[in-house]
Formats: C-alpha cells, structure tokens, sequence
C-alpha cells in the first residue's frame, strides 16, 4: 500500500540509488511485483535476505509484502552455524543472497538461494505486471527479525502489516519530502531502523541512497556526491563520523537532518556533533524491534535548547530519549506492575498500534490490556521526558548491536583454565557499551588477557571479545548463588575510568 | 484499520456537490472527529459522512526519525 500510492503520486521520481544504478517508484514498484511473482510460484513461506544494503533490500521488502509471505532479513555478522541454524527455521524460503555470505554454508534443503545480481535482473522488466489490487490481510506478519535473547538462542519477532502501517501512517506525513531530498541508509538491512528508514521513505517520497557498509570515509563522501539531506545512524557511526570530519575535505553543505538511536548515545560525542554540525537538525530516536522501530523522540530544538541552556534540568535533556510519538502510551512501572511517578526509576512499558510484542515462538508478550514490557530501565521527568538507564536485564548494546553475557561466559568456561566467568557491559566512548569480563583461574593455572581473547574471538564474532578482563580470587554472588552482575559492571566501570 | 478490498465501481457518475476531489495522501475527518479515513488514490469525487462534507485533517509535523 505505501509502495502503490508513491509510485501513484510521483511514478517517476527516483526512489532508490545504490552505486550508479537507480529505480523510480514506478520501476520499484514493478520490480517488487515480479519478485512476488517469483515468491509465490517457488511456494515460499519466507523471504529471506542475507546481503548488504543494495537495490535489492526494498525491491524484496516490497516483494514479500506483496506476495504475502515475510521479510525476514538476516544479518551476515553471524557466524556459519547460527546462519544454518535460522535458515533451517525458514524452510520453504528464498533467500536473496550474495557468494561472500553462502560461499561456506550448508544451505540446508527447502532453502532456495538466490544471488543478488540474478534476482536483480529477473525482476528488472519493462513488461507491465498483472495487479490483483489486493493488499496484504492487515492483521498478517510482515517483518520477521531475529533479535539476541537473554539466553543467547535468537528470538523471531514479529511485526504484522498493522504494526508498520501503524507506525508508518502515525509519524510521517505522506508525499512531503521535496524532489531533491535524498536519505542516506547506511544501518545494515537487518535491523529494525533499516527497515523503518525504507519505509518512511517510501511514504514521504524522499530517494533512498543505500550505502553497502558504514564507514565514515564512505558516509561523508556518499553524502557530499549524492546531496544526502538526511541520515540514520547509530551512536558508534556518528563517533566516527565527527573524528573523520576534520580530516575529510568533504562538503555536507544540503546535510539538514541526522536522526540517531540504536543504543546509548556518550553526551560527549552528541555535543561535538551538535557543535561541529551547527546547521544540522538532530534527532534521538528511541525504539525497539518489536515497537516497530521509532516509540520516543527527542527533536531538533530541543537538542540546540540543551546544549545552549544554563538550566541543569534543560541541559540535562540532552541525555534524554525525548517524548513518546502521539500514537505511543508510556508508563514507568515498578517490580509489583505499579505506575510510578516523575524521577522514579523502573521499567518502561509501552501500548499503541505499532508496538507488535510478539514472537513466533512464544506468541504475543502483550498483557491483556494490550501493554509492552520493554524491559529497559528508565524514569520520566516532571516534564514528560523519558530517560533510559540500562536494560532491565543484562543484555549489552556494543554500537546497536545486542550482546548476551551468557554466550561469552559459556566460552570462556571453557577455556581448561578459567574456573569461573562472568561478562557484562562497561562505558566505552566508541561502542556506548562495550563487552567486558570478570574471571576466576583455576589453582596453579596462568594465562593472560591477551590469550583468553583470541580464545573468543576464534570462537565467537569479534564484538563477543572482551575489550577488558579482571582476574579475580571469586566472583560476587548472591545468597540464592545467582551472580551478581551489575557489581562486576561497576568494577570494569571503575577500571575503565581508572584507564582514562 | 481496515484493508481496502473491493475495487471501486467504475460505471458510478459524479455527483456536483461531491466532487471537490480526494487528494492521495491525505486523512479526512468528519466534524465531531469519529471518523478519519485516508485517501490511497486520490479522484474528482469528495468525502461525507452522515451527509456533512469530511475535511483535511492538519497532522502535527514530526521530525525524521528514521
């Protein structure tokens, strides 16, 4: 539906640029019939994507949604085995693939794997394609996105047509990008702003650049040969954006909108970036894979207010996550589910159309009146700001990405030396958070940091890799034998500082 | 929300007093605000409800998020 009336409103208005090749709405449009053409004749349940960004990212979002079946974009930092794992979840699915990614898997049977640049010319047609004119049933999934859980397996959560729609029509207004706006997607296809930044630009008219892999070289070059206007990133991209800006003789002269979220954002790094960019509205937004992406946001003049303002309770808001969206309800609760009141801290709980709180394994995690357990820990202000502190539970967010402690404890159990592990996260300017650890030898056993390190990262990915190891007599537990994390994160908190 | 499922009739005539147009796009409000439906393919014909003409309603800009 939101593909149909852009390509109805502008049909020739370029919707999509990635390296020389571009598509209109129109042409997009008819790319993503034929794919779902294709999906619907191999009898596919899911469309699966395991690339980069390119031409192929809406081509199949739109494809799927046409043919009504999942997009279920995966991402390529997993390892061989957790791929075949998830793959092995979506039989009968097409994956549109490249050879750098499936080169060394075993794609199990079910699983029709198809090269991007195949895929690409098989949709790309001038014939006109047979519109049934149906949509979707509302109420079916749309998105299916693998998140980390607490205990490591990927959880599959679900966002139905409704949710995006939701979303969508309650935070963008339709058609209201100028021609001559272009947006930089430069998050990888699998997270859930990737997703949300095709979509609303879909619907505000606004042309896609797709930007393969960040790097801030690439970024600021892409945005000063493309006229990018606005861009996504998340807080480890715009550390490295503002410490190349200096270095780059690059012109951001139509840059007008940075929108950024995915993780805590170091106040450092958003003041320099607010300094360093004085034309450039910024944007903090607050979301999560199953609400759909965007719930809270902090604006452009609130963001110039704080960091200009001698009032410690406006300046402070620059740490802040901003309001919920009009179509969003938030509430802060304690242990017992009671509301709680301005400053006090708990977990925050959201409701409204495009929050999806569910997962296909275990079906929706709604309570009856249709609230959300984000499990991030937070508090609101007398104002209605929301500030975040963590997550509830112990998940680390290393630039965006979610890390659960436990994968990492369980390797380095299983180093024959190390008798005890814990992982947790600790502040870091570049990441937000990143991986640190806490470790008991074994009697009469020595190894150094250095070694226990390469022992992760020969078998996890590199984020998974402590960037600190304690080595400590024993670990701190509780009476009941559960450790006790958030003391090991205020241990590496403290060795942090003490680095500095 | 409801899913658009039927196509609309081609053969219906336009009415004089209806036809200020549907812009695509755009939501339409009655007057007590009950009712809002969005326009996905604009035309010459314009929206009632209980016979009161609907109008446009001003959604407050948000900033990019995404």
């Amino acid at each position: 539906m939101l593909l149909d009336m852009a390509a109805e409103a502008f049909p020739n208005r370029i919707a999509l640029t990635s390296g020389s090749a571009s598509l209109t709405y129109r042409e997009l449009q008819t790319a993503a019939h034929r794919a779902a053409e294709r999906i619907r004749a191999c009898g596919c349940r899911h469309a699966a994507l395991l690339d980069t960004n390119s031409l192929a990212v809406p081509v199949l979002l739109f494809g799927a949604a046409y043919a009504a079946v999942p997009y279920v974009p995966l991402s390529y930092r997993l390892t061989g085995r957790e791929l075949e794992e998830l793959l092995d979840r979506l039989i009968p699915a097409t994956l549109v693939t490249t050879a750098e990614y499936v080169g060394a898997l075993r794609i199990p049977a079910g699983i029709e794997a198809v090269e991007r640049g195949d895929f690409l010319a098989n949709v790309s047609t001038v014939e006109p394609v047979h519109h049934t004119g149906e949509y979707p049933d509302p109420t079916s999934p749309a998105i299916q996105l693998f998140t980390s859980g607490t205990t490591g397996k990927p959880k599959a959560a679900i966002l139905r047509h409704q949710n995006a729609l939701s979303y969508i029509l309650g935070s963008v207004e339709f058609g209201s990008a100028a021609e001559t706006e272009a947006t930089l997607i430069a998050v990888p296809p699998y997270h859930v702003a990737g997703i949300a930044a095709v979509l609303s630009s879909t619907y505000a008219g606004r042309r896609m650049v797709m930007l393969p892999a960040f790097d801030a070289v690439q970024w600021l070059r892409t945005c000063a040969a493309e006229h990018i206007t606005h861009a996504f990133v998340v807080p480890t991209m715009l550390a490295r954006i503002i410490d190349q800006l200096g270095g780059e003789e690059v012109t951001l002269s139509a840059l007008r909108s940075i929108a950024y979220g995915g993780g805590r954002m170091p106040r450092t790094v958003i003041e320099r970036a607010l300094r360093l960019l004085p034309a450039v509205d910024f944007t903090n937004a607050y979301g999560l894979t199953e609400t759909s992406s965007t719930i809270c946001l902090l604006a452009p003049g609130e963001h110039r207010a704080a960091l200009d303002s001698q009032d410690p309770d406006v300046r402070r808001r620059l740490g802040s996550v901003g309001k919920p969206l009009p179509g969003i309800e938030l509430q802060v609760r304690d242990g017992a589910g009671r509301e709680l009141g301005p400053d006090e801290p708990g977990v925050i709980f959201v409701r409204g159309g495009q929050v999806a709180g569910e997962y296909r394994d275990t079906g929706s995690m709604l309570d009856v009146e249709g609230w959300f357990c984000t499990r991030d820990y937070g508090w609101l202000d007398r104002e209605g700001y929301v500030y975040l502190d963590g997550r509830a539970d112990d998940i680390i967010v290393r630039g965006g990405e979610n890390i659960s402690p436990g994968e990492i404890e369980a390797v380095l159990l299983a180093h024959p030396a190390v008798s005890d592990a814990v992982a947790a996260g600790m502040p870091s300017e570049e990441w937000g958070e990143a991986v640190g650890a806490a470790v008991v030898m074994k009697e009469g056993t020595a190894v150094c940091a250095a070694e226990l390190q390469q022992w992760v990262r020969e078998r996890l990915r590199s984020s998974r890799v402590p960037e600190l190891i304690l080595f400590r007599e024993r670990l701190p537990y509780n009476e009941m034998g559960k450790v006790l994390r958030c003391n090991v994160r205020a241990e590496l908190s403290a060795a942090v500082c003490d680095m500095r | 929300m409801l899913a658009p499922t039927e196509p609309a009739s081609t053969e219906a005539r336009l009415d004089p007093a209806h036809s200020q147009g549907t812009l695509i796009g755009k939501r339409y409000i009655d007057a007590q605000d009950r009712v809002e439906m969005l326009c996905t393919q604009g035309g010459q014909g314009s929206l009632t409800f209980e016979g009161v003409a609907m109008t446009v309603k001003q959604a407050k800009a948000l900033p990019s998020s995404d």
